[in-house]
């Protein structure tokens, strides 16, 4: 038996996918994930059923995460890198910022010659994606599977009043939609927690194509590598239960995420051919890029004690994100910075996240093993660039002034981190910053779409891999360059997009 | 796409038709099952997962199909629960673990089905089991469905005293009621290890839902068949909400004795008289689905308990039985008796599963000569065909259960019961000594023994009446089969679970033979 698609991987991408594509009664597609599946909305675990998180931090349990590692920097060689490992992939246990790329990112895209790409062309998908309860609108979606609300000016917790109103009096716009193109400035996060629901592609998605018996769900499936007869791709090796199984399609489309899928190209024999000898595995097709172009938002976290008498959050209302987003001086890339703040309730603590949301740095993911349940190096390689360093550095320093703004005076204590010393110089707030940067689980780029004269693009701006037949990338790694937001949205679009194009036969 | 088998009805035999059919994984299986799936054993809810008695009651559970049938003119409506969830009827049932005898399927091969005699089910009957308490030639120790027997250390004092009374009474000791040539009381086999009720679900799905080669879909309704000619290749399927069409190659039937022949007729396969009077255009006239309906008629003969008599609650409520051949017959074990220690009132009279009313001789005929019929009331899928069971239209029926009636009333005055009984509730005494008396009770008391079945009988081509071959195949048509109780030519003499599972290894091997 064979389907006509096999997507691998039931995230933000491939779930999309899967819905669009299974709308044609006459096309069966297959649908495999790693992690479990919960088809019964009251069956799914509390850690990924609420948004706010279950336990002391947002990171869910195991049996829901990859629990990657990667190297940060040459200082930070640990850094957790959580994933989903459930429907719904990452999309079940991520943040919920649900904010859509700059029109600069796509005008970027565009200009690199995936012209299919412009904001124009994207728009009507973001707004097929979801349901925004707020806004109705040209640029809003009314009927989509996702739903979206933010947190209502007058329901803000003390904290985020704080912070609101300390951008606005240092002269910060005021930003009601943080969707709007040309948003910039101060205001509450569209959030996909309606209620405080994470949700997921596997809730807003597969909730409304699950029934279709032309749609086979499969969880608990591991995917070892791509079946491929000479330079076309006929199937997957899947490991279920403790046996190997092979399965067939006629279009196989990898939507395991910007990690897995690259691993799963090369572990195929599709990669750099010296790379992949290294290892032992055959090269089908050199492709230079895959796993290159690793791009990521580092982040750097500060803390501050919270005055005893401020509130934490209610566990009802979950942790409310206020965003200022903003040009960090001197830069040459517009709103390329987030700040956020959010109430640690495990130690009475202000979190305060300031993100690169336009590194120059990039990064790269290499095979450790040809094994399949090793998990492939990532090397974040953060902050290389001077330029990366100083936006950071700068965003630090106007954390401490946001603080520092008589709207805080009721409600901030001492500063936990940095420690002070790492202040007094740009060195050594930099040996800091090395130290602590962090990710902010927007890891993209590592098979990255582009026009056939670009060497290093694994995919074409429609997904397919170059130089392989019938198979597909579509998921967060073949982003051009990674959006100023946060990744869930913009790769639901682009399932979405490629769907529009795959039901159209193009 | 198109699967190599589609699979309707994931019961007693489909789920062990798509697990055997799988082993090979280039076959690709779809089985659908109208009600849910629970791929863990911690999913399943209560009154699924324990084969004793729940505070849900299984009768009035979701994962019963909850049919009602006509048993007699004189009598109630009766319920007819039918299992709804994967494991079909073998996940909702009273988990008696028995064989027919011998003779029962003999006679299915001497009636034209020569794959059928007893020497060529045994390696079925001993490929599905893994028997805890007896490994010889007749017993099987590695199969999916585990069965033991109660220990003389765990019987209770009801099944203690039914075990004197009938040895007293000159029934044979019978220590292994699978054995072939066994009669007379003793412990019966069960699967039901650690009260968990062993269902296909449990025991074959639980070794095959990881392949990728098989696709289980729960919640899928069937509608009807789709022909190309006399050639089956596909079903109509409701699934949320909405109606599906899913290809094969072969189509197999295991919608159970009830569904089985219910969509036969609903996709124009059946008498074409009685189509036509429904509106279903006629496909292929087989006036045999839905005739000959077979069941095991029961009989209860009830007494009150002593009121110190203590009753456990959360205890097996059936541990013996007693098969005998009633006086007269040539019908070898056509008698068996279950010992009930745990009697309740009947859920349909306002009776509760937890509230015990007595203890109770279960009376089953369990080779009636009389047969019912299955008909359509509507085109409609969702509407219950009619079952009409019509018992005891035969004396020869009616005599049998009388004279066990009687039996059972007489070893109830055994001593071994004088800490038990305080006196016999039903049948009432003024009842018990004219036949014409006792007739009209039973008419009105008699209700199934859950064993609906022969619906689409198997048989040569020559027989009118036969719906399928003896590989499951129907007549005159290409691409369908019928795989589970409805295709049993006549009832055995015993449960039929095990039957039924044993049809669906067996015709899985014919199917992998390539017949």
């Amino acid at each position: 038996m064979k389907y006509d698609y096999v997507i691998v991987g039931a995230g933000s991408a491939g779930a999309t996918l899967a819905a669009r594509l299974s709308e044609d009664p006459s096309l069966s597609v297959l649908l495999l994930e790693a992690g479990p599946d919960y088809p019964d909305f009251d069956a799914i675990p509390e850690d990924l059923k609420y948004g706010w998180g279950t336990g002391a931090d947002f990171v869910v349990e195991d049996e829901h995460n990859w629990a990657f590692t990667g190297r940060a920097t040459p200082s930070r060689t640990d850094m957790e890198v959580p994933r989903g490992k459930v429907t719904g992939g990452t999309s079940a246990i991520n943040g919920q910022v649900f904010l859509r790329p700059l029109v600069h990112d796509f005008d970027y895209w565009t200009s690199l010659g995936n012209d299919e790409w412009t904001y124009e062309d994207t728009l009507p998908y973001m707004r097929k994606i979801e349901t925004d309860t707020d806004f109705s609108d040209d640029y809003h979606g009314t009927d989509g599977p996702i739903i979206v609300r933010r947190h209502a000016l007058d329901s803000l917790q003390p904290e985020q009043s704080a912070f609101y109103r300390a951008c606005l009096d240092m002269g910060f716009s005021d930003v009601q939609d943080h969707n709007h193109p040309g948003a910039t400035g101060v205001g509450p996060y569209p959030l996909n927690n309606p209620g405080g629901v994470r949700w997921s592609t596997a809730i807003g998605y597969l909730g409304e194509a699950r029934h279709r018996l032309n749609l086979t769900i499969r969880p608990n499936c591991f995917t070892r590598r791509v079946l491929l007869d000479g330079d076309t791709a006929v199937g997957v090796e899947v490991e279920s239960g403790d046996e190997v199984f092979e399965v067939y399609g006629d279009q196989i489309v990898l939507s395991a995420g910007p990690i897995a899928s690259p691993q799963l190209l090369m572990l195929s024999g599709i990669g750099p051919s010296e790379h992949l000898a290294q290892f032992g595995i055959s090269t089908i097709q050199d492709s230079p890029g895959v796993g290159q172009g690793l791009r990521d938002h580092p982040c750097v976290t500060m803390l501050w004690k919270a005055q005893e008498h401020v509130p934490a959050p209610p566990h009802e209302v979950g942790p409310q994100k206020v965003s200022l987003r903003y040009t960090a001086p001197g830069s040459h890339f517009p709103d390329d910075m987030i700040t956020v703040m959010r109430f640690g309730k495990w130690d009475h603590v202000l979190v305060m996240s300031v993100g690169l949301y336009l590194a120059v740095g990039k990064g790269s993911l290499t095979l450790q093993s040809a094994d399949p349940h090793v998990q492939p190096v990532l090397d974040y390689n953060y902050l290389v660039e001077e330029f990366d360093r100083r936006r950071l550095r700068d965003g630090v320093r106007l954390s401490l002034d946001i603080i520092e703004n008589p709207a805080f005076s009721d409600i901030a204590g001492e500063l936990i981190a940095p420690d002070p010393a790492a202040l007094r110089s740009d060195d050594a707030l930099d040996e800091w910053m090395l130290g602590n940067v962090s990710t902010m689980h927007h890891i993209s780029c590592t098979a990255k779409m582009g026009p056939e004269d670009d060497p290093m693009a694994v995919v074409d701006q429609h997904g397919c891999v170059r130089g392989v037949n019938n198979l597909r990338v579509v998921d967060g790694s073949i982003l051009p360059d990674c959006p100023r937001s946060n990744t869930n949205v913009p790769i639901m679009m682009l399932a979405e997009r490629i769907a529009g194009w795959i039901a159209a036969g193009e | 796409m198109k699967y190599d088998y589609i699979i309707i009805g994931a019961g007693s035999a489909g789920a062990i038709l798509a697990t055997r059919l799988t082993e090979d994984p280039s076959k690709s299986v779809l089985l659908l099952e109208a009600g849910p799936d629970y791929a863990e054993m911690e999913d399943l809810p209560d009154e699924v997962r324990y084969g004793y008695a729940t505070a849900t009651d299984i009768m009035t559970s979701d994962h019963n199909w909850q049919f009602t049938g006509r048993a007699t003119d004189s009598a109630e409506p009766m319920l007819v629960p039918r299992g709804r969830v994967t494991g079909g009827s073998s996940a909702i049932n009273g988990q008696i673990f028995l064989r027919g005898v011998p003779e029962d399927y003999d006679n299915w091969a001497s009636w034209g089905n020569e794959e059928w005699g007893f020497e060529d089910c045994l390696p079925y009957f001993r490929k599905l089991e893994t028997d805890t308490t007896y490994s010889d030639d007749f017993h099987g120790t590695d199969g999916p469905i585990i069965c033991h027997r109660f220990q003389p250390e765990t019987w209770q004092d009801a099944s203690k005293a039914f075990y004197q009374a009938c040895l007293d009474y000159g029934f044979e000791d019978c220590p292994d009621h699978n054995d072939p040539d066994s009669t007379g009381v003793g412990p019966l086999p069960l699967n039901n290890p650690n009260g968990i009720r062993w269902s296909t679900n449990l025991g074959y799905l639980s070794l095959s839902r990881h392949r990728l080669n098989l696709t289980i879909r729960a919640n899928c309704t069937v509608h009807r068949l789709e022909f190309d000619g006399n050639r089956a290749t596909g079903v109509v399927v409701e699934s949320g909400g909405e109606v599906f069409t899913v290809q094969g190659d072969e189509i197999i039937l295991s919608a159970g004795a009830v569904g089985s022949p219910q969509i036969l007729m609903l996709s124009g396969v059946g008498p074409s008289e009685h189509l036509e009077e429904i509106g279903i255009p006629v496909v292929h006239d087989l006036p045999g689905v839905g005739q000959n309906l077979r069941d095991h008629p029961l009989i209860y003969v009830t007494w009150r308990a002593k009121p110190e008599h203590e009753f456990d609650l959360d205890g097996p409520r059936m541990q013996f039985g007693l098969r005998y051949t009633a006086t007269g017959s040539d019908l070898r074990n056509d008698m068996i008796v279950y010992m009930n220690t745990f009697a309740t009132e009947r859920v349909n009279r306002g009776g509760n599963r937890m509230e015990p009313i007595g203890i109770r001789m279960i009376v089953a005929l369990d080779l009636a000569v009389g047969s019912g019929e299955l008909k359509l009331n509507s085109a409609d899928p969702s509407d219950q065909p009619i079952l009409d069971y019509n018992y005891f239209t035969e004396e020869f029926d009616r005599e049998r259960m009388r004279e066990a009636v009687r039996i059972c009333s007489r070893m109830g005055e055994h001593e071994a019961w004088s800490d038990i009984i305080e006196e016999r509730i039903e049948p009432p005494e003024e009842v018990m000594d004219s036949d014409d008396d006792l007739d009209e009770w039973m008419a009105r008391e008699v209700t199934t023994g859950h064993h609906i079945s022969c619906t689409n009988k198997m048989g040569p081509a020559d027989d009118p009446m036969a719906v399928v071959d003896q590989y499951g195949k129907v007549h005159g048509l290409e691409g369908l089969r019928v795989i589970d109780a409805s295709i049993m030519p006549d009832c055995v003499r015993a449960n039929i679970n095990v039957t039924t599972m044993m049809i669906g290894e067996k015709i899985a091997d014919l199917i992998k033979e390539g017949r």
